[in-house]
This record gives structure tokens, C-alpha cells and sequence, in this order.
């Protein structure tokens, strides 16, 4: 009987524990009435986003900003479909469709070596010898890495290399790096910023591509290559500088998606007023992204 | 006989019609999951199947979302290779690992080695996952100098060696019972014939329980298909067949991960069609199942007796001489396994503990979440509020399905029969495709959007198939002359089910319990589709919500924050490690009360 009574006791007890923590959710439910803003998008935009919301949040501890991940198109659709306050592209966003653009800042593509490379500079064709035909570029880097399909990095970048005729990979290509002869298992496609700096770190002669912002925050060792895009003169370096001026051809601008339909909600109002502000630009260079305010 | 003996007193009762009916309505349920799932997945997979072309879809090799080609051939090929090779190697250290707990155990470890294998089970699949990425990744990348060549270490092996780990105790437990079932005089004839201890075991025994172990491996075969979040972050992700090692690839689940949160209608379709492929491919292996049971698991019609392990044929046993044969040089292997994989575990938890806990603080456990700092102050919530709202579902369910199928149905109804199979059916689908089911229908089709409601209601039809069973094997446990007292003293059926059967089986429901929290707080790849992965404190059932696993992948996939992962990974594994406690705790608990 008293081992009935024990196992009746473990019985209350889970239920208790369940019970327990549900609890505290509904205490938790009842503080001050929080007003939530949603913006979901590209995925090269989360960390300048999350940045931005942190800051504003700071400011005002009522509101909730849910950055959802999903990618450009998501982030044009997510717009038409009202299912956020507003989209994020990392391309550019025409009006039409229910949907237009307003540009939040400029961002580059930065060619990534690691820092012990020989190479300092390369070119759109180089570039493209790699990518497309497996050149050794200079002799030294013999290894390409590419992003996923799904990345709106790959995305810019495609666009940004062009073959002899100035057609780029993406319309050209169909945004794969395949030759006749080219194998599929030859490319190791990173699904991430993280892993492409990590296998840069650990070879010489390997090159990638990532968002310019994070080359410039990151203490890893690596650095980006002066770039000469197609029909330039002359090796333009990778900084923030060259990207607004544009002289630097491998970027992209941050796009915020407007609905074209609907107005914005008091509260996500704030928040774009906020981000579009000078306040703002501070946040968004500490980013690595280029601020393009009043220009 | 006793069914008919109830029915008769309970005649003039309506009550007792109206929750037999109810009873069978629960019982019936896992039937109408099942079939749903599979209608809702074909039904969102066939504008893909229309659009592209069935044959084309399936055998083509472009995945391109540009242009909107979309071919799985590659990722049905690297799912099978994956498969294969985890089947080959985890299932060969899974069944020399149950031979050697059968056969070789010392008495005295043997309660501890079930144990570590039932942790090995219940560590989460995101953990798995990191530790993976973060600790064989590199390890391979450095070992074979991979940089140089321009690939790193994800790939078939890294995904191959983690998954047979992660097939290991599935395989295990079943290769385990069966060769328990094997009658004792075939081990005793063997013995009689002049056979040494290792000749038997390996020669007599283990071949007397192939069925069992098919079996075993049947179920490691679905579980390594189904796999997903481990997988999805060590196959590197390109379209591309595994034709090495290191090439980076992608199986018919991974490709659902990386891509659902891009994906474009087609394309969603798509990966829709990615889904019900693996859930063909699980029915299959369902079906496979069906046969070799249907052969029984071990065991024999003539020789029922199996060895008695209280008198432990190990100490009995070591007195037959060694000869130097084949089957010896297995016995010295099956300890060098058993070794190996108990080191493994403690390797691996040790390892995520040590990684974790320095990270840990007072403000990341419990300080609020925003886009400054997430914290795992959410996690708790949400945690609790899933667990709460699906046993609230699957418990009531879970029970009334036992009951029916203990207490009401003929033993050779061949509905039971059906109903049986539905159940095993439901507990073998990945939680991937629970996951697409639940973003199909709770989320999209009954407009619950992304919540807790949703994720609760898909993690309730996840547990059912467990409560089922423990609580059915709990029931068949109370003897049946304790009904018969019941009914003797003029207590109709339904009173006899609760207020006699039903607090007997307290054990089996209480291990339900413990053993769905354990699925729900390892679970992720399910909530991410139905619960989202917000990073905020849920303000009730209808807001998203995070689990400490959702958002050990959160913090995973952002890449920066390795530190916080291993942090919530170190909590995780102590929830499990706690749980795990816990079902043997309860489980000595009750043998030593059946026993008095």
C-alpha cells in the first residue's frame, strides 16, 4: 500500500511540475502589455536587424521585434501576404506588385582569402576562371567556396562576376558555377558566413565570398582582396568608402520591403522611423554595412 | 472469455456502451493520424508532382530554385548511402554491443550499461548535431588536412559516424529482447553437444534470434531515414551525390531544413514531395517490419523456457574452457565494443557539459530575452507550456486507446489487429514530417498560425504511440483475477477499468509521462514548422515559442554563438539525465511493489 502511495505521489508530483511551469507562463503572460513588430527576410540582413531592434528595444522596453530568417524572396512575399510589418531584401526592390523598396544602407560582397594568402588583388576574370573553370587564380588560390543556393550572398555575387562577354553567372549561368566537364560534387557549398571564414582560416589557398561587414568585424584571420570588377582600370579595395562611393562592383544595397497597400502600424512606424534615422547610421556602420543617410 | 463474462453483467448499464464506443473512437484514432499525415503530405507534394512531372521529379539531378528545376535523385541516393552506411556500422556495434549485454554483461554492471545505453537514446538529435559539427567536423578536417584540398569534414562520414551512434540504442534494445527470447534449451543443448560458452552464444544463439535482431535493425534502418537534425548539419548541404567521404550532400530530409524557410510555392511543393518520398520509404520499412514480427522475435512454439537470468549464466558459465576459435575472437570484440560505446557516451557528456557549463549564468538562464541577449528564460516557458498542453491530449487519448485494446477488444479481433499496426506505424514516422503535417494542418489549414497550440497539438499525436504502449503493457500486467474479484463484488466494467485496472497500471502511465517529457524537451525539428523559434517569453497558448532544443539550432544556425549552444545543450543534457533517472526510478519502484 505504501509503494501505491508513492507512485501516487510521483504522479502529483509530475502533474505538479507541469502545472508549475505553466504557471509561471501565465504569470509571465500577464506583464504590461507588450506590442510585438515582425520583419522577416533576407538572411544577410538578420544580424544588422537584430542589432537595430536591440537598440530600440532598449529604448522602448514595450515593444518586441521577432526578426524572422527566410531570405529575400520571403521577405517580398511575407509583404504581399501581410504576414509582417515589413520585408527585408538584400537586393534591390522595385515598385509594383503591391510591394516597394526604400534603401536602408549599401552592403559589399567581399572576396575572402585568409591572411597568410600571397594574392592582395583579383580580378572580375580571375574570378571567373575559378569559379567557372577551375583557374588557379595567381598560381595560389586553387579552391573556390560557394554559399548555397538559398543564399542571397551567392545571389549578389553571381551577379556581381561576369564572363568575357559581361554577362553575369546568375542570367548567363543559371546561378551555377557549372562547365561542361564540372561535376556537382566538386563544389562544397556553405550553408553559413561562419563555416566559409572557418575553412578560409584553415587553408592559403582557398577564396570565398562573404558580406563585407563581416570581414571587417570579424577577428578571424582572414581579409578581403581588392577587386577589379568588369570593364574597370584599376584594383578598387574593399572598404566601406569605396562601396558608397561605388566604385567597389561587388555589392548589394539592404532594402527595406514596404506594402503598398496597407500602412504601417503605430508601433512598427516607430521602429522604421527609427532605423531610417541618423540615430540609426551609427548601429549600421558598427555593423560593417555603409550607411548611405542623407546621400 | 473474460470479455464475454463482462458484457454480460454490464447489459443493462447504457453507460457501459457509451465508453466502449468512446474507448474505441480513442483506439481508432492513431488509424485517422496516420492516414492523415500521408493524405496531408501527398495532397501539398502534388503540385510539384504535376508541375515538374513525377518520373523527372524523381529522377533528375538539378536542384535549382533560380530556375525552378527541382530532381531529388541526389538527395534519395544520399539518403540511401547514409543509411547503408550507418545501418552497416552502427547496427553491427548495435547487435555485438546486446550480445555482449546478454551474454558476457558482469552481473554487476549490467543495470549500469542498460542505463548508459537508455541515456545514449535520449540524447536529443540537436545535441548530437553539435557535437558533431563542432567536435568530428574539425577533427576530420584536421586529421585528413582538408583545408588544403578546399573541403572541410562534413560529409558521408561525419554524418554516418554520428548517425550510427544515434541508431545504436534502437538497435540494441530489440537485438537485446530477442536474444533473451531464446528458449534455454537451445543454449543448454549447444553446451551438451560440447560446445564452448562463445561457440554457443555465437554460433547457436545469435542465429536463433535472427528475426529479432532484423527486426532491430528494421527500426534502425527507419530511424536513420528519418533522422534530420543531426544530419542536416553534417552533410554540408549541396545538391550533390556522396560519391566520397567529404563531399558535401544532402538527404531527403536535410534538404527540407535548409530550404522550408526560403522556399517559394513550387518549391515548397517540392520539398513537400522530398517528405512523402521518405514516408513511402517508412511504410516500406513498416511493412518489412510487419513480416519479420510476424515470424516472431526469437523465441520458439516447442521450448518456452528461457534462462533464468537471476541464476546468471555468466558466473555459471566461465568454466568451459576457451579454444582459440573464431567465436572466441568475437567474445574478445564484443567486450572492446561494449567498451568503446560506454566510453562514447561519457565522451560525449562529458564533452557538452564541460563546453556548457562555463557558459552558464544567472542572466542567460533567467534574465529577460530580446535581441540584445537571448536567454533561455523563454525556453523554460515554452518547455513547460508543451509539455502541459500535449499530455492534457495524449494522455486521456493514449489511455482510452489502452483501455479499448486491453480491456474491451477480442484478443483475435482483426480490428485490434489493424489498430495495432496504425499505432506502430504512427511512433516509426520521423518527426520531420510531423513537423510538415502540423505546419500543414494546424498551422496553415486550421489557422493557428505559428503557436504553442500548434506545437502542442503535433507533439501530442508524437507521444501517443508511447503512452499507448506503456500504458497497455502496464494494463496486461494486472492479473486478471483482480477483475474478476471486481466483478464478483457486482462492479460493472467501466468501474472495474478505473477504479480496479486502471490504478494497478499507474506504473505504465507514469513512465509514459516521464518518457514523453523526454521526447517533447529533445524534440526540434518538429516545433521549428509549428511552434516557430522565437526568442521571446510565449504569452500563452497562441504565441511562438522557443525549447531549449529549438534554440540550441537557433543558436547553432547564427553561427556566432557556439558558446550559448553548448550552454543550453549542458541544460538539456542534464533535463535528460534527470529523466532517465527518474523511468528506472519508477520502473524499480513498481517491480518491488508487483513483487510484494
Amino acid at each position: 500500500m505504501r509503494k501505491k502511495r508513492i507512485a501516487k505521489i510521483m504522479l502529483a508530483a509530475a502533474c505538479v511540475a507541469a502545472m508549475g511551469t505553466s504557471g509561471t507562463a501565465v504569470f509571465a503572460g500577464c506583464a504590461n502589455g507588450t506590442e510585438t513588430i515582425t520583419v522577416s527576410g533576407s538572411t544577410s540582413m538578420t544580424e544588422l536587424m537584430q542589432a537595430l531592434a536591440a537598440e530600440y528595444e532598449d529604448a522602448h522596453p514595450n515593444v518586441q521585434i521577432i526578426v524572422n530568417q527566410g531570405g529575400s524572396s520571403v521577405g517580398i512575399s511575407d509583404t504581399k501576404a501581410g504576414l509582417n510589418d515589413f520585408g527585408l531584401a538584400s537586393k534591390k526592390v522595385d515598385e509594383g506588385d503591391g510591394v516597394k523598396g526604400v534603401q536602408l544602407c549599401l552592403d559589399g560582397i567581399a572576396l575572402t582569402v585568409n591572411k597568410d594568402c600571397a594574392v592582395t588583388q583579383v580580378t572580375n576574370e580571375e574570378v571567373f576562371d575559378l569559379y567557372m573553370k577551375g583557374t588557379a587564380i595567381q598560381d595560389t588560390i586553387t579552391t573556390a567556396i560557394a554559399r548555397d543556393q538559398a543564399s542571397g550572398t551567392r545571389e549578389a555575387f553571381n551577379e556581381g562576376i561576369k564572363d568575357e562577354n559581361g554577362k553575369d553567372i546568375k542570367t548567363e549561368y543559371k546561378g551555377e558555377y557549372d562547365l561542361p566537364g564540372y561535376t556537382h560534387a566538386k563544389w562544397d557549398a556553405q550553408q553559413a558566413t561562419g563555416s566559409v571564414i572557418a575553412m578560409i582560416e584553415q587553408s592559403t589557398a582557398s577564396i570565398g565570398y562573404i558580406s563585407l561587414g563581416s570581414v571587417l568585424m570579424s577577428n578571424a584571420n582572414i581579409k578581403a582582396l581588392a577587386f577589379k570588377g568588369y570593364g574597370q582600370e584599376t584594383y578598387v579595395a574593399a572598404t566601406t568608402e569605396n562601396v558608397l562611393n561605388g566604385t567597389y562592383a561587388l555589392q548589394r544595397p539592404f532594402t527595406i520591403v514596404l506594402s503598398t497597400t496597407r500602412e504601417l502600424s503605430p508601433v512598427a512606424q516607430g521602429f522604421y522611423d527609427y532605423i531610417m534615422s541618423e540615430e540609426a547610421q551609427a548601429v549600421i556602420n558598427a555593423e560593417g554595412c555603409v550607411s548611405t543617410y542623407g546621400k | 472469455m473474460e470479455s464475454e463474462k463482462s458484457r454480460h453483467i454490464s447489459l443493462h448499464f447504457n453507460g457501459e456502451k457509451v465508453a466502449s464506443a468512446v474507448f474505441a473512437m480513442f483506439a481508432a484514432f492513431s488509424t485517422v493520424a496516420v492516414f492523415g499525415i500521408i493524405f496531408y503530405i501527398l495532397y501539398a507534394a502534388i503540385p510539384a508532382f504535376h508541375q515538374i512531372g513525377f518520373f523527372k521529379f524523381i529522377f533528375s539531378d538539378v536542384w535549382n530554385a533560380q530556375t525552378n528545376q527541382y530532381g531529388i535523385l541526389p538527395m534519395i541516393v544520399g539518403s540511401i548511402f547514409l543509411t547503408s552506411l550507418s545501418v552497416l556500422v552502427g547496427g553491427t556495434l548495435a547487435v555485438v554491443t546486446a550480445v555482449w549485454m546478454v551474454y558476457y554483461c558482469p552481473k554487476k554492471l549490467k543495470k549500469a550499461y542498460e542505463q548508459l545505453i537508455n541515456l545514449l537514446a535520449g540524447i536529443p538529435s540537436v545535441i548530437y548535431g553539435l557535437f558533431g559539427y563542432t567536435f568530428i567536423v574539425p577533427a576530420l578536417t584536421k586529421t585528413f588536412n582538408l583545408a588544403e584540398s578546399g573541403t572541410s569534414g562534413t560529409g558521408l562520414l561525419a554524418s554516418s559516424l554520428i548517425l550510427s551512434i544515434m541508431i545504436l540504442p534502437t538497435v540494441t534494445s530489440v537485438a537485446k529482447n530477442s536474444l533473451k527470447n531464446v528458449p534455454s534449451n537451445y543454449y543448454e543443448g549447444a553446451l551438451a553437444l560440447g560446445c564452448t560458452k562463445n561457440q554457443t552464444v555465437w554460433k547457436v544463439l545469435v542465429p536463433a534470434a535472427k528475426n529479432g535482431i532484423l527486426a532491430g535493425l528494421i527500426l534502425g534502418i527507419g530511424r536513420a531515414v528519418g533522422e534530420t537534425m543531426a544530419v542536416q548539419m553534417l552533410v554540408g548541404g549541396a545538391n550533390a551525390y556522396p560519391f566520397s567521404f567529404f563531399t558535401s550532400f544532402s538527404t531527403l530530409t536535410s534538404i527540407i531544413v535548409r530550404d522550408m524557410g526560403y522556399a517559394s510555392e513550387l518549391q515548397t511543393s517540392a520539398l513537400m514531395g522530398s517528405g512523402f518520398v521518405l514516408l513511402v520509404f517508412i511504410l516500406i520499412l513498416n511493412l518489412l517490419l510487419l513480416l519479420t514480427r510476424r515470424n516472431s522475435l526469437g523465441g520458439n512454439r516447442f521450448f518456452t523456457r528461457r534462462i533464468d537470468e537471476s541464476n546468471g549464466i555468466e558466473g555459471q558459465l566461465r568454466s568451459y574452457k576457451r579454444t582459440g576459435s573464431v567465436q572466441d575472437v568475437l567474445w574478445i570484440i564484443s567486450w572492446i565494443v561494449a567498451l568503446f560505446m560506454a566510453f562514447v557516451l561519457c565522451f560525449i557528456v562529458i564533452f557538452v557539459l564541460v563546453k556548457g557549463l562555463p557558459n552558464l549564468s544567472a542572466n542567460f538562464l533567467f534574465g529577460k530575452s530580446s535581441n540584445r541577449q537571448t536567454t533561455l528564460q523563454p525556453a523554460f516557458v515554452s518547455t513547460g507550456l508543451l509539455i502541459l498542453l500535449s499530455l492534457l491530449i495524449a494522455l486521456p487519448l493514449g489511455i482510452g486507446a489502452a483501455i479499448y485494446l486491453n480491456e474491451y477488444a477480442k484478443k483475435d479481433n482483426p480490428l485490434v489487429k489493424i489498430i495495432r499496426i496504425f499505432i506502430d506505424t504512427l511512433s516509426g514516422i520521423p518527426s520531420i514530417i510531423f513537423g510538415m503535417f502540423g505546419m500543414l494542418f494546424f498551422v496553415t489549414a486550421c489557422r493557428l498560425n505559428y503557436s504553442l497550440t500548434a506545437g502542442g497539438i503535433t507533439l501530442a499525436l508524437m507521444i501517443l504511440p508511447t503512452v499507448i504502449r506503456s500504458t497497455e503493457q502496464a494494463l496486461s500486467e494486472v492479473p486478471d483475477s483482480m477483475r474478476e474479484a471486481s466483478y464478483a463484488l457486482g462492479a460493472g466494467k467501466l468501474r472495474t477499468v478505473f477504479k480496479v485496472v486502471l490504478p494497478q497500471a499507474l506504473s505504465g502511465i507514469v513512465t509514459a509521462i516521464i518518457l514523453s517529457i523526454g521526447r517533447i524537451v529533445s524534440e526540434s525539428a518538429a516545433l521549428i514548422y509549428t511552434a516557430g523559434s522565437s526568442i521571446y517569453t510565449p504569452t500563452g497558448f497562441s504565441s511562438q515559442g522557443s525549447t531549449f532544443a529549438v534554440l540550441i539550432y537557433r543558436f547553432m544556425v547564427e553561427g556566432t554563438h557556439t558558446e550559448e549552444a553548448y550552454a543550453t545543450a549542458a541544460i538539456l543534457m542534464f533535463v535528460v539525465v534527470v529523466l532517465n533517472i527518474l523511468v528506472t526510478l519508477c520502473e524499480w519502484l513498481f517491480k518491488r511493489r508487483n513483487k510484494v
